[in-house]
Order: C-alpha cells, then sequence, then structure tokens
C-alpha cells in the first residue's frame, strides 16, 4: 500500500455558477483500523477559497499549518486577502519546494476570485496543478468519484444544485471505497452568502436520495419558520433543506420526525 | 568631545554613553508623534503623519500604525525604512510563533524578540542602530491588554499611556495629568485626540488652525487653505514657505487605530478611515470639517 493510501480519505470539488463547493470525507485510519471519524480535511483559507487535502494526515495538519503562516503574512503585506489562483500557485511552488522529498499529500484549491467566478484547481504531491472548469477530485476514491461526478455534475449549476450534487457524489463514491467515509463535510461558497454544512453521521446523502412525501415537508416547514420566521409560503423544498441542514442540532430532530 | 566616540555604535564613551544609539533617538524625535493609551476594554494607538507635498500620491495604506499579528498592532516613530524592516520581521515572529505552538504569540514575547534585535545592532556587527521607535498595542489571554513601547537601544516597558516622535516629553506629561486608571477606550480615544491636537500644535491654540490640522483627509485640508486665502497670513507665522508657494504645504494627517474584544471575544483591530477620523474629531470639537465657519 502506498503511503498516500494509508490514512485514507477524499477530497472533492465542484463549481457552479457563481458558486463553488468543496467536500471531504471525515475518515482517519491507520491502515485498516479507523481511528477518528471526525477528521476533516478542508481548510479555510481566506473568506473565499478553501483549500483540501488527502493524502498523509500528518503532512496535511503540518501543511494547513504551513499555509496558514503563508497566508497571514500576505494579507498584511499585501492588505488583501489571497485569490484562489495565487493560492493555487503559492501551494504548488511549496510541494515542489520538497521535489525530491515530498509532502505526501495531494490538494485542491477552490474559491471564488475578485469577480466571483469559481476557481477550482486539483494538484498532484508535487505540485503539478490542473485547472479543472467542472469538478476535480484526489484521494483513495479519486476513481470512483470522477465516476460519479461525470454524470452528476451540469455546467452552471445553482448553489444549493451544487450542494446536492457534490453532497450526492461523495457519498456514493465514499460508500465504495473501504479507506474514506464516515460522513461528510460540505463547504459551499457563493457569491450572496457563506452556507456551511456539516453531517456527521453521513444522513445528507440519505436525505436527498429519498423523497419527501406531503407530510414530511409540513414537518420541514415549521422547523424552518422555526428557525427563519419566514411565511410558511416563502420557504420552498430547497430553502428548508439548506436551512434544516445548517442548524446542525435541529437537523436530527428534522430527520427523525421524518422518519428517516 | 563626543567625537572621538560616536563614529562606532560598538564602543563606550568615557562618560559611559553610546552616542550612536542617543543619535538615533535624536533622529527619531524629529518624526510625526505617536501615543498609545490603554483602556480598560481596549488600546487606542494615535498618530501624526507629516506629508510634504500634495504631489505625494496619498494611498490607503498607513505610514504610522501597523497590524503585526491578529492580536497586535503597532505605532512607528522614526525612519520609516528601518521601520519597515522591523515590522516584516516582527511579523515573521508572531507568524513563526504560531506555526510552532498553533498560539498567537503573547505580546511582551513579541516586544522581546524585537528589541533582542535591536540590541544586537547596538553591540557587535558595526551596524548602525534602527532609528525607530515603537508603540505596540496587544492582547493576550494571559495578561489581557497591554501597551508597550521600545527605543533604538532595545529597551522596552510596559506602559498605561506611551509617546514616541516630536513633542513626546510635552505629550507624556499632558497624559500624565490626564490619565486615570479606570479610562474606558471612549475616553481615551478622546484624550489621545485632544493631546495628539496639543502637541501637534504647541505654539498656538488658534481653534482654525487646529482645524486644519487634524482634518483627518487630504482633500479637506487643501480646499481648507486655498479657498480661504486670508488664513496665509496666519499660516505664514509658522510656514513662511507656504506663503511664497502655496503648493507646498505642510499638510498634517492623522491616523487612529484601536484594538478591543468583539463580542465572541475575538481581538478586533480597527485602523480608521479618513472620514472615520473626521467624525470623531467633529465629535470632540477639534476639527475635521473643511466646511466650517471662520472662527473668532
Amino acid at each position: 500500500m502506498s503511503i498516500l493510501e494509508y490514512n485514507g480519505g477524499v477530497v472533492l470539488a465542484m463549481a457552479g455558477k457563481k458558486c463553488v463547493a468543496i467536500a471531504s470525507d471525515k475518515r482517519f485510519g491507520s491502515n485498516y483500523l479507523t481511528i477518528s471519524m471526525n477528521f476533516p480535511k478542508l481548510y479555510q483559507a481566506t473568506d473565499k477559497t478553501f483549500i483540501g487535502f488527502s493524502g498523509l494526515a500528518t503532512d496535511v495538519q503540518t501543511l494547513i499549518e504551513k499555509f496558514r503562516f503563508h497566508i497571514n503574512m500576505y494579507r498584511m503585506n499585501e492588505e488583501r486577502d489571497i485569490e484562489p489562483n495565487t493560492l493555487a500557485h503559492l501551494v504548488s511552488s511549496t510541494l515542489y519546494e520538497r521535489r525530491f522529498a515530498p509532502y505526501f499529500v495531494e490538494p485542491i484549491v477552490a474559491g471564488l476570485d475578485k469577480n466571483n467566478d469559481p476557481f477550482i484547481c486539483g494538484m498532484d504531491l508535487i505540485g503539478c496543478t490542473t485547472m479543472n472548469y467542472d469538478f476535480s477530485a484526489t484521494g483513495t476514491g479519486e476513481d470512483q468519484l470522477y465516476g460519479i461526478c461525470e454524470p452528476l455534475w451540469q455546467p452552471n449549476l445553482e448553489p444549493e444544485e451544487l450542494f446536492e450534487a457534490i453532497s450526492q457524489a461523495i457519498m456514493s463514491a465514499t460508500n465504495r471505497d473501504c479507506m474514506s467515509g464516515w460522513g461528510a463535510v460540505v463547504n459551499n461558497t457563493r457569491e450572496s452568502d457563506h452556507a456551511y454544512a456539516e453531517d456527521p453521521h453521513g444522513l445528507i446523502g440519505l436525505l436527498l436520495v429519498r423523497q419527501i412525501n406531503a407530510v414530511r415537508i409540513e414537518t420541514l416547514h415549521l422547523y424552518a419558520k422555526l428557525l427563519t420566521d419566514q411565511s410558511l409560503a416563502d420557504v420552498s423544498i430547497r430553502n428548508i433543506m439548506t436551512v434544516a441542514v445548517r442548524h446542525r442540532e435541529v437537523f436530527y430532530d428534522v430527520v427523525s420526525s421524518c422518519g428517516m | 568631545m563626543a567625537r572621538r566616540y560616536d563614529a562606532r555604535t560598538t564602543i563606550f564613551s568615557p562618560e559611559g554613553r553610546l552616542y550612536q544609539v542617543e543619535y538615533a533617538m535624536e533622529a527619531i524625535s524629529h518624526a510625526g508623534t505617536a501615543l498609545g493609551i490603554l483602556a480598560t476594554d481596549g488600546i487606542v494607538i494615535a498618530a501624526e503623519k507629516k506629508v510634504t507635498s500634495k504631489l505625494l500620491e496619498q494611498s490607503v495604506t498607513s505610514e504610522k500604525i501597523y497590524l503585526l499579528n491578529s492580536n497586535v498592532i503597532c505605532g512607528v516613530a522614526g525612519i520609516t525604512s528601518d521601520a519597515n524592516i522591523l515590522i516584516n520581521v516582527a511579523r515573521r515572529y508572531a507568524q513563526q510563533y504560531l506555526f510552532s505552538f498553533d498560539d498567537d504569540i503573547p505580546v511582551e514575547q513579541l516586544v522581546q524578540r524585537l528589541c533582542d534585535l535591536k540590541q544586537g545592532y547596538t553591540q557587535y556587527g558595526g551596524l548602525r542602530p534602527f532609528g525607530v521607535s515603537f508603540i505596540y498595542a496587544g492582547y493576550d489571554n494571559y495578561f489581557g491588554f497591554q501597551l508597550y513601547r521600545s527605543d533604538p537601544s532595545g529597551n522596552y516597558g510596559g506602559w498605561k499611556a506611551a509617546c514616541i516622535g516630536a513633542n513626546n516629553a510635552g505629550a507624556q506629561s499632558l497624559l500624565k495629568q490626564d490619565y486615570k486608571d479606570d479610562i474606558t477606550l471612549k475616553e481615551a480615544k478622546e484624550l489621545a485626540a485632544k493631546v495628539l491636537s496639543k502637541t501637534m500644535d504647541s505654539t498656538t491654540l488658534n481653534s482654525e488652525k487646529r482645524m486644519y490640522c487634524l482634518s483627518g483627509g487630504r482633500e479637506t485640508v487643501i480646499a481648507s487653505v486655498i479657498h480661504r486665502k486670508i488664513h496665509f497670513e496666519r499660516f505664514s507665522t509658522m510656514w513662511k514657505c507656504v506663503v511664497a508657494n502655496p503648493s507646498l504645504l505642510f499638510s498634517y494627517l492623522v491616523e487612529f487605530a484601536t484594538i478591543q474584544l468583539n463580542a465572541e471575544g475575538k481581538v478586533v483591530y480597527n485602523l480608521y478611515k479618513p472620514d472615520e477620523i473626521d467624525a470623531l474629531l467633529k465629535e470632540l470639537n477639534l476639527g475635521g470639517n473643511s466646511t466650517e465657519e471662520e472662527a473668532s
């Protein structure tokens, strides 16, 4: 088994219309043994940019701290946040500096540039960048991810549609890969706000797959109303799901009352 | 008498003085004033920057107050190029600490490391000392809000209110009179603005000239002089060159910054923009508005 597969894990990023989403699984293991089920591999670099690292966990942690250093220095010197393509090049140079004793990580940089257009860049362990316009996947379940992303992705997805697509993709792929899984973290960055959803028990995939019938919609409506104080007429299904997912504690109640 | 001993920084004089270090402090006393005041719920740093030409490109970046880390800011007085080097070094130290310990550097440690560097330039290498004094304002979980002052010798001290740069002795005595231990951040801001207004213009306390001096925005300063030719006479006593050539003005601008905790207990640094400074000064009746009616 290669050292890149020792701890397991996957990272996936997808681009939509004026939005971008990045997701990682939460497994941290030592070969076949699962040590932690709460080890997300994403790092929020700036308000609009994320880096996800798959591969050897110690290098993931060290590189997160190393990039925090560089991003803070950049912000103080240039008095602005780093752009995603600049960050991608920084990550690439940092990895190539260790060309002959590399960090065993394969990162993905995903973010919105200053025009809020999506930017995704996947890399190998020595910094070769591939700037895909649609999606990018790395990790032990890379093949499965590419397989499921291909039919699920379409151009110009809205933020909620993108969220569904990326969640479906990562849940399905990690189900077919023994070295990754145990839930997913999806960071969905859009122009208007920053939606953040966390799903400790991998339930998002279930919710999205199953249909919601009329009875359950009412329950969700009630919760949404309580949470957001909007009138029932305003709340669409997508909003309910996004809202419910955002409030983690309530989410379990919602799911259990829906009988899922 | 001093001539023989000031050529090299690494030599003591017979009286036990380091002349290069003292000359560095002399250089700083010509620079714009910077002062810091420690309040119970935050710290304010105010600084006066001297812009010598209206041709100079006024950018948004500050010249006197800098962010060193997410929990520490500093005010500068002295040679700006020396200051830039030290600020970059301080930023790297703070990030290196964050990288090693995953925690923000305690304020005093950052001050110490920078002062150790400054001290090195007074003892070995034969290089001249840095011609900069700093006022550091920061917060950490161990000692709360802290204010430090350092000088080219590498000495530093913790202060409740401190001042560096031109007229710093006068400002220090003013601060001593008006400072009280339980001062709030709001009162500290007022005190800082008042002291700064007095030190910037210690010869006359003409309210109009004070207004002119303290306007935070460059445009307002120029407008008040060019459109009101009558004021040239009053200004001529101080700035003879101004009457001869109105385009060459000494326009005094102020920088203001505060550091405090927000509702979630996170450290927040606020470098005031020109209109915010104007608003603050207007509130305190110290000026800040170019369309003021003529004062008596």
